[in-house]
C-alpha cells in the first residue's frame, strides 16, 4: 500500500514538474520582430503578439490614449496605449539617447479600422524591461586632426579666392 | 598691361562653372554643420566642417583652372551649359556624400552616393541605416539636398551670380527647366526661389502646427515641420524617421503633405502666372487638366481593385492608405503610409500595376517632379486625336491645332516628336531597370515597381532597394535617377563630349606618334 | 500694392484649388467603397 502510494506522489511531483514550466511560458509569450510582423500581416492580423524594442523618437498624446513608436532593430511600428502607461517612458532614443526598452503584448491589426487603416499594436500589458539612457559622445581623433588641418587650408584658399574676384573685378 | 590670349578652352570654361557651382552648395554645408553645434553634436559637427573644407578646396581649384574664363569674359555656349549641368551634379554627388559616409550611419561610399543622388534627384529612396537615431545635423542635410535639388543646384549659383552672363540661359535649360517666366534668366530664378521660399514660410508653419497639436513637442515639431515641408515641396520623399509618414499617426499631417506636394509637382510658370492675376491657369492648363484626368482614373481604379480584396475597411483607410500612396506616387513625391513590404504582399499585381504606371507619368514638366511628365502625355495623347481627326477631315482644309501651356502653343509635328521621344527614353530605362531587377532574381512586379520609381524620381520602395541590393543595381539606380532628372539631353552631351574629347585625343596622339615614325 | 494682392490671391487660390481637389477624391472613394 505505502509502495504505491509513494509511486503515485513521485508521479504527481513529476506531474506538476513538468507543467509548471509550461504555464509560466504561456505567460512570458513569444516575442516577434516587428518586421516579422508586417512580413506575416494577414497571419497576423487580430492577433495577440508581443514585441520588444526601443522607444523612439517622442511620445504623442493623443487624451486617454497616447502612440509610441517602438523599433526593435528590424522595423519599427506605433504602439497604441493609456497615456498613463507611456508616461512611464521617460527616455526615448535619438541621436544623444538610447530610449527605454519597452516590451509590449497586444493585440495587431494589419489595417486598423480605428486609426485610417494602419498597421499597429493596441498594447494590453506593458512593461519597461530595460531603461534607456544618455549616450556619452566619443569624439572621434582621427575626425578631430583631418578638422584642424582642413579647414585652415580652405579658408585660406577662399580668402585668396575673394581677394583675386575683387582684383578681377576692379580691373574691368 | 599683359596681352592675354582671348581664346578660352571649353575646359576651362566647363571648369570654371562647374567650380562656381560647386562652391555655392559646398558653402551650404557651413548650414548643418551650424545645426550641429546649437544642438551640440559635436560628431556630427566635426563630419560636416570636414566636408566644407574640402568641398571648398575642391570648387575652388576648379574655378582656378578656368579662372581665364572670368577674367576674358569667355562665351558659354549651349554645348557647355549641358556638360557643366551634368558634371556639376556628378562631382556635387562624391563631395555632398562625405558626411553621410563619416556618420557611421552607411556602409559604403557607394551607398552615400546613393543617398546624396536619390536626394538631388528628389527621388527619396533610401539606404542610411537607423534614421531613428540620426543626428539633426544630418537630418538637416539630407533633407536641405532634396529641396535643393528640387530647385536645381544650377538655379541656386544663377540666382548669386553677380554678374549677367548671356551663357546663363544655357546654363539653365542644361538643368532641364525651360520654362522663361520673364526675359532675363536670373530674373526668372530669382522668381523660383521667391515662390519656393514663400511656399516654405506659409508649409513649415502649417506642419508647426499641426505637429504640435498632433503630440510633438515645439523643437521637435519645427524641425519635422521643416523636413517633411522640403520633402513634400520638392516632391523628394525623405523623411526623419524610419516609418515615414507612418510616424505621425495623423489623418491632418498626412493631408497637409498632400496638399505642398500637389502643389510642388506643378510648374513653375504655373505658379508664376497665378500670382500674377491670372488665376484660371489653374484649370486651363494642360498638365493641370492631365493631372486632373490621370490621377482622378488611378485613384479610382486602384481604390476599386483593392476594394474586392477587402484590404481596407472603411472610407478614411482607404484614403489614407490607397489614395495617399497613388497620389504620392502620382507626384512622385514618395512619402509611404504604409510598409515597403506591404505593397508586395498586400496590393497585388493590379495595385502595383496602377502604381508603377503613375510613377512613370509623374508631375509636371519645369517642377520638382519627375516621369515622363504630364506636358508629355498630354501632348503625346493630343498629338494623336490630331492625327485621327487630319485623316478623317478633308485634304484641303488646314488647321492648327492648339494646347494650353501657359499660353496658347501650336500643337505641331515636331512638338509630338520630342515628346514621344523623351518618353521613349523614359520607358527605355525603365526597361533595362527592370530586367535587371528580375536578372538578381527580384519579382516581376517588385522590379517593375522599384524601377518606375527610380526612373519617375518617385521613392517609394517595395522592398528591393537596401544596403544588400548588388552593386550594379546600385549603380545602375543611381545613373536612372540622375538620368531621369536631367531628363537625358544634358547627360548625352556630356557624354557626347568626353567621348569626342577622348576621340580627339587619341587621333592627336596618332599623328603625333606617325610623325616620330616617319 | 496690386501685385501682392495678386500674389496673395494667387497662393489662396492654388491651396483652395488643391483643397478643393482633394475633397473631390476623397467623396469619390466613400462613393467606391460603399
Amino acid at each position: 500500500m505505502r509502495k504505491i502510494l509513494k509511486i503515485i506522489l513521485k508521479n504527481c511531483v513529476l506531474i506538476l514538474l513538468l507543467i509548471v514550466p509550461f504555464s509560466l511560458n504561456a505567460h512570458a509569450a513569444q516575442r516577434t520582430d516587428i518586421n516579422s510582423l508586417v512580413e506575416n500581416a494577414k497571419a497576423l492580423d487580430n492577433k495577440e503578439v508581443t514585441v520588444q524594442g526601443e522607444a523612439i523618437g517622442e511620445m504623442m498624446n493623443r487624451g486617454e490614449y497616447s502612440w509610441v513608436n517602438v523599433n526593435d532593430g528590424t522595423n519599427a511600428i506605433g504602439i497604441w496605449m493609456k497615456t498613463a502607461e507611456a508616461k512611464q517612458v521617460t527616455n526615448f532614443g535619438d541621436y544623444k539617447h538610447k530610449g527605454d526598452t519597452v516590451r509590449i503584448t497586444g493585440i495587431f491589426r494589419r489595417a486598423c479600422a480605428e486609426h485610417g487603416g494602419e498597421a499597429d499594436i493596441h498594447s494590453e500589458t506593458f512593461e519597461i524591461a530595460a531603461k534607456g539612457n544618455t549616450v556619452a559622445e566619443r569624439i572621434s581623433s582621427e575626425k578631430l586632426i583631418s578638422t584642424v588641418f582642413l579647414v585652415p587650408i580652405a579658408v585660406f584658399l577662399f580668402i585668396l579666392y575673394f581677394k583675386k574676384v575683387r582684383k578681377t573685378a576692379t580691373e574691368q | 598691361m599683359k596681352i592675354r590670349t582671348n581664346i578660352v578652352s571649353s575646359i576651362e570654361i566647363i571648369s570654371y562653372y562647374t567650380g562656381y557651382v560647386v562652391l555655392c552648395t559646398a558653402l551650404l554645408l557651413i548650414i548643418p554643420a551650424l545645426t550641429a553645434l546649437i544642438f551640440m553634436e559635436w560628431n556630427a559637427m566635426l563630419d560636416f566642417l570636414i566636408s566644407v573644407a574640402i568641398a571648398t578646396i575642391v570648387g575652388i581649384a576648379l574655378a582656378g583652372i578656368g579662372w581665364r574664363t572670368k577674367q576674358v569674359k569667355a562665351n558659354i555656349q549651349w554645348k557647355h551649359g549641358f556638360v557643366i549641368a551634368a558634371l556639376s551634379w556628378f562631382v556635387l554627388m562624391i563631395l555632398c556624400a562625405i558626411p553621410y559616409r563619416l556618420s557611421g550611419h552607411i556602409g559604403s561610399m557607394l551607398d552615400a552616393c546613393f543617398d546624396v543622388m536619390s536626394g538631388f534627384t528628389t527621388t527619396g529612396l533610401v539606404l542610411t541605416q537607423d534614421l531613428d537615431h540620426l543626428s539633426n545635423a544630418l537630418n538637416m542635410w539630407r533633407h536641405m539636398l532634396t529641396f535643393i535639388g528640387g530647385q536645381g543646384m544650377v538655379v541656386l549659383a544663377l540666382t548669386i551670380i553677380a554678374k549677367e552672363t548671356s551663357g546663363a540661359y544655357r546654363l539653365y535649360v542644361g538643368e532641364a527647366k525651360d520654362i522663361e517666366l520673364v526675359p532675363n534668366v536670373k530674373g526668372t530664378t530669382r522668381i523660383i526661389w521667391k515662390i519656393s521660399m514663400i511656399y516654405l514660410a506659409v508649409g513649415t508653419a502649417a506642419l508647426w502646427i499641426d505637429g504640435m497639436v498632433i503630440g510633438l513637442k515645439p523643437v521637435s515639431a519645427f524641425l519635422h515641420a521643416l523636413y517633411i515641408f522640403e520633402s513634400s515641396w520638392s516632391t523628394g520623399g525623405f523623411a526623419p524617421m524610419t516609418q515615414n509618414m507612418m510616424y505621425y499617426h495623423s489623418l491632418s499631417y498626412e493631408t497637409i503633405t498632400i496638399v505642398i506636394f500637389i502643389l510642388g509637382s506643378f510648374n513653375f510658370g504655373l505658379h508664376y502666372a497665378m500670382w500674377q492675376g491670372k488665376r484660371n491657369e489653374l484649370v486651363k492648363n494642360i498638365e493641370t487638366q492631365s493631372f486632373f484626368i490621370t490621377s482622378t482614373i488611378a485613384c479610382m481604379l486602384a481604390v476599386y481593385g483593392l476594394s474586392k480584396a477587402h484590404l481596407y475597411p472603411n472610407t478614411i483607410s482607404a484614403f489614407r492608405r490607397i489614395i495617399y500612396n497613388v497620389l504620392s506616387a502620382h507626384t512622385t513625391t514618395g512619402f509611404g503610409s504604409v510598409y515597403a513590404r506591404q505593397f508586395a504582399l498586400e496590393w497585388g499585381d493590379f495595385g502595383i500595376l496602377i502604381m508603377v504606371v503613375v510613377m512613370l507619368i509623374g508631375g509636371s514638366a519645369c517642377s520638382t517632379a519627375g516621369g515622363f511628365k504630364g506636358l508629355r502625355v498630354g501632348i503625346v495623347f493630343k498629338g494623336l486625336i490630331m492625327d485621327v481627326k487630319k485623316l478623317l477631315c478633308s485634304e484641303r482644309s488646314r488647321k492648327a491645332y492648339k494646347f494650353h501651356h501657359i499660353k496658347d502653343q501650336i500643337l505641331d509635328d515636331s512638338v509630338v516628336k520630342s515628346s514621344s521621344l523623351i518618353i521613349i527614353c523614359y520607358m527605355a530605362l525603365f526597361g533595362i531597370g527592370t530586367m535587371m531587377g528580375t536578372f538578381y532574381g527580384y519579382p516581376l512586379a517588385s522590379s517593375a515597381f522599384e524601377a518606375a520609381s527610380v526612373t519617375g524620381n518617385v521613392g517609394l520602395s517595395i522592398g528591393v532597394t537596401s544596403p544588400a541590393m548588388p552593386a550594379v543595381m546600385k549603380i545602375y539606380y543611381i545613373i536612372a535617377m540622375y538620368m531621369g532628372r536631367l531628363e537625358f539631353l544634358s547627360v548625352f552631351a556630356l557624354i557626347g563630349y568626353v567621348a569626342g574629347g577622348i576621340k580627339k585625343l587619341c587621333v592627336k596622339s596618332l599623328k603625333l606618334s606617325l610623325k616620330i615614325v616617319s | 500694392m496690386q501685385r501682392k494682392t495678386n500674389q496673395t490671391k494667387g497662393l489662396f487660390s492654388e491651396l483652395l484649388g488643391t483643397f478643393i481637389y482633394t475633397g473631390f477624391i476623397l467623396i469619390i472613394t466613400a462613393v467606391i467603397m460603399r
